[in-house]
């Protein structure tokens, strides 16, 4: 027998949990806590919703499991490894993040802004190989935005504009997609076609994690749930948080 | 027009203008005088006087100096990503003034003349410097770009306002040497200043095209370029390094020269239609030489002898083109 095999288990096991939040605090002063003692863990093709009030703390979460927030207390460890070992590129090779606020109003176009996405792979002036290409055009495909190739971003409406951003990260190639309220701004059909487009990142194994206030929909495609409240989060199933009288009126009122 | 082409059009104009510029002044030089020149031959004191001497290293300075005023200003505006950032934004000219107030009429308080123009140098780099180096130790300790905006514009007018005292206590000799720096002026850059420039301006523009990505990157914001794998802070200090040392340089050689640094970025990203750094760049720098060029060879218009100050003609250049842009059908967010 494989004299490694135990050693061979164990990796599988640990490759299948991308991220492993452990008892995590961010403070905003010294003494007002915005996350506190917050544990989680997120796997491999999993679609992770996250809800909650304005001001819960989603975005906070979101950008400290990106590494952008600092975490007071606890640690973030990405495919066993805590996030300081990482280094910035091949960091950005496993996480691709999209951020609430991001409002791109300028004449890139949406083929050079997707092909952000293949930054963290390509050297100076080389700039894109055909691998880079072909990734490029997957998202383009994968998003339905073939036509949008050659506008500008300004001339994009915002739920074209949320899609190329959805498109940028796919083109990064990650193992986690973090999307911070996609489908804020977005009209009902824009925001369907949104989901759909979320849900369709499992069937190439990829993790999403996203955060937005559209219930009903959010849960329908989740296979997890985190409910952010005053800085706590509760892990749950869509299905339990339906059957959880508690959380269903920290959400959706009395 | 396809982009390569845009920047060879650039080089030939740049080049068309320079000859201009060199040709043209109080004096008509004869053709055959240059061809001679050219050719290796034996020129007269009066050729190598007006020409050598003074015209070819002010052609020289028009042609760095708008380059490097230009690669400053777009690279302040895209790591503030305002389209009104401009090298003088952050105070730097400001305190290469002050370095230059404080010698030229705190001399003239101890009851000697300071008239030399290495001196006006020394000072004015001094304390482009000085403002610099504390701009860069703030934007270690700001997490904000934004902030350190407007800590610089702040450093800025506090410059202006000492500027200003100092004015008030001062004899009316040493205030016009003064007044004289601050209208700019292209002539009086000997070739060991200009070497100086060109060497810097070299080494910045290698080291922006090194980091065309990061800086596309910064342009979308700067959390944006950290998920990409971009070193930001990195991006940041060395802008500010970068747009210091060119921004000093000139302010010293030639004293203020304004709306260089805030037009010409525009106009290479409507020109272009694009805002890849690794395009914007070397257009930036073409335009910019170009533009001060021109404007160099505007102000001989008077025939006279005399020639007018640049830092009026780029302003009346200038404010056209901004306003052009501000109300015209051009919409600089978009072009951002």
């Amino acid at each position: 027998m494989d004299p490694f095999w135990k050693e061979k288990h164990k990796s599988i096991i640990l490759s299948s949990t991308i991220l492993n939040i452990d008892n995590i605090s961010v403070a905003y002063s010294k003494r007002i806590n915005i996350l506190s003692q917050v544990s989680l863990s997120l796997e491999s093709n999993q679609i992770v919703a996250l809800i909650g009030e304005n001001g819960a703390g989603k975005s906070t979460l979101l950008k400290s499991i990106c590494g952008l927030t600092a975490i007071s207390e606890g640690s973030i460890k990405l495919f066993g490894r805590d996030f300081k070992e990482w280094k910035s590129t091949s960091l950005a090779q496993k996480i691709a993040y999209v951020s609430s606020s991001e409002n791109v109003q300028s004449i890139i176009t949406v083929e050079r802004f997707i092909g952000f996405g293949r930054y963290p792979y390509t050297s100076w002036l080389i700039s894109q190989t055909e691998d880079d290409f072909d990734c490029i055009e997957g998202a383009l495909k994968s998003c339905k935005i073939e036509y949008l190739r050659n506008k500008t971003m300004a001339q994009l409406s915002d739920g074209e504009r949320q899609k190329v951003y959805l498109a940028r990260a796919i083109a990064q190639n990650s193992d986690l997609i973090v999307l911070d309220e996609p489908t804020t701004h977005l009209d009902v059909k824009s925001s369907i076609s949104m989901f759909r487009l979320i849900q369709a990142q499992k069937e190439s194994g990829r993790a999403v994690l996203f955060s937005s206030h559209q219930i009903e929909k959010t849960l329908s495609i989740a296979d997890k749930v985190w409910v952010v409240d005053c800085g706590r989060v509760i892990e749950t199933t869509p299905k339990d948080f339906y059957e959880n009288e508690q959380l269903k009126e920290l959400i959706f009122g009395a | 027009m396809s982009k390569s082409t845009i920047l060879i059009l650039l080089s030939i104009s740049m080049l068309i203008l320079a000859i201009l510029d060199v040709r043209s002044g109080s004096v008509s030089v004869p053709f055959a005088e240059f061809q001679l020149w050219v050719s290796g031959g034996e020129t007269s004191d009066v050729f190598n006087f007006i020409v050598v001497q003074s015209r070819i290293p002010k052609a020289l300075t028009a042609i760095l100096c708008g380059a490097a005023l230009s690669l400053a200003g777009l690279l302040m505006q895209t790591l503030f990503r305002n389209p009104l950032a401009g090298p003088y934004l952050l105070g730097i000219s400001s305190g290469a003034g002050l370095g230059v107030a404080l010698l030229v009429m705190g001399a003239g308080f101890m009851g000697f003349v300071v008239a030399t123009g290495a001196a006006i140098n020394v000072a004015a780099i001094i304390g482009a410097l000085v403002m610099m180096f504390i701009l860069l130790a703030v934007s270690f300790k700001l997490k904000d770009v934004m902030t350190l905006l407007i800590f610089g514009v702040m450093m800025g007018s506090i410059a202006t306002a000492i500027i200003g005292l100092i004015q008030f206590f001062t004899s009316d000799f040493q205030l016009k040497s003064f007044i004289i720096w601050t209208l700019g002026s292209l002539s009086a850059v000997s070739y060991v200043e200009l070497f100086i420039l060109f060497a810097s301006l070299v080494l910045s523009v290698a080291y922006a095209l090194y980091n065309y990505k990061g800086l596309n990157a910064v342009l979308v914001s700067e959390d944006f370029a950290k998920m990409l794998g971009i070193n930001v802070l990195h991006v940041r200090l060395s802008i500010v390094l970068i747009t210091g040392v060119l921004a000093g340089l000139t302010t010293a050689f030639c004293g203020p020269i304004g709306f260089v640094g805030i037009i010409i970025p525009h106009l290479s990203r409507l020109l272009l239609k694009s805002n890849d750094h690794l395009l914007l760049i070397p257009t930036c720098i073409l335009l910019g030489a170009n533009v001060l060029l021109l404007s160099d060879l505007i102000s001989h218009i008077p025939t006279n002898g005399t020639s007018l100050p640049i830092n009026s003609i780029t302003s009346i250049l200038g404010i056209p083109i901004i306003l052009w842009i501000l109300f015209g059908k051009k919409n600089i967010s978009q072009s951002f």
